[in-house]
């Protein structure tokens, strides 16, 4: 499953991560449904690369980094400036979100990889 | 105090019309002669940050486009402290953010060459308060 994320709503993405801040019912059928499958792979793209920080942090804290693939569109990360801003709140985050950046070309490649595609958007 | 015409900035600079949007509003208004005021809330604030590089998105980039406002006679420009402490939590991880806005505002373009006013929520009534009429973007 691919997720590509166009709002910087935190609120409409986290019920679609497993074992996520709200932690009802629904959700945890959601998350074993999950866990059972193939790695998530959740990319940012537009509005929504606004949100890397608060999912980086999440991944870590739930310890999701193994059932979410975090990828975010270089040329909108570029364009919201927020690198010099994560690399100066945290000397990791430059080499962190280095991992995650994909262009164009490698983010067609992932949603023709994974089926189904949501788009979140507001 | 005079009667001023406030407009409000509340989304992220690019893939939507909103920020461009507000910041033509004011140019306008400003050409027909009403005083102009300019608030950044909420995702606005992101409109502040001056390494936006959107060339490969083929936009214009925001943040010089705002250091333009005062050259339209549009001085009186203001950002919302709390919409910054809390995106700048985000980023950072901290729990007690506002200790860090000064920080935050350092890498921000107002920073530097638009001189804006750091505003908390008493002073954002106020402001909006004493306005003739708010345009929200």
């Amino acid at each position: 499953m691919l997720i590509q994320v166009l709002s910087n709503s935190f609120d409409l993405v986290q019920s679609y991560l497993p074992n996520s801040v709200q932690n009802d019912d629904e959700n945890k059928e959601r998350a074993g449904s999950v866990e059972a499958d193939k790695k998530i792979c959740v990319v940012l793209l537009q509005d929504g690369v606004y949100l890397y920080p608060s999912l980086v942090r999440i991944l870590e804290e739930k310890d999701l980094n193994n059932l979410i693939d975090l990828r975010v569109l270089d040329i909108d990360w570029m364009a919201s400036g927020l690198g010099a801003l994560v690399s100066s709140a945290d000397k990791s985050g430059a080499q962190t979100i280095e991992r995650h950046l994909v262009n164009t070309q490698q983010w067609v490649a992932l949603c023709a990889e994974h089926s189904p595609i949501m788009t979140v958007q507001d | 105090m005079s009667a001023y015409l406030l407009i409000i900035s509340t989304h992220a600079p690019y893939h939507s019309s909103f920020a461009m949007d507000a910041y033509e509003a004011a140019l306008g208004a400003t050409n027909v002669g009403l005083e102009v005021r300019f608030l950044f809330q909420g995702n606005g604030v992101f409109q502040l940050l001056s390494a936006q590089t959107p060339a490969g998105i083929q936009h214009k980039n925001m943040a010089k486009k705002l250091k333009a406002l005062p050259l339209f006679d549009i001085e009186d420009i203001y950002v919302c402290s709390k919409s910054v402490a809390l995106r700048f939590e985000a980023i950072s991880g901290q729990n007690h953010a506002q200790n860090y806005t000064n920080e935050f505002f350092e890498k921000i373009s107002i920073s530097d060459e638009l001189e804006a006013q750091i505003v908390n929520e008493q002073e954002l009534n106020i402001l909006m308060a004493n306005a003739s009429h708010i345009l929200r973007f």
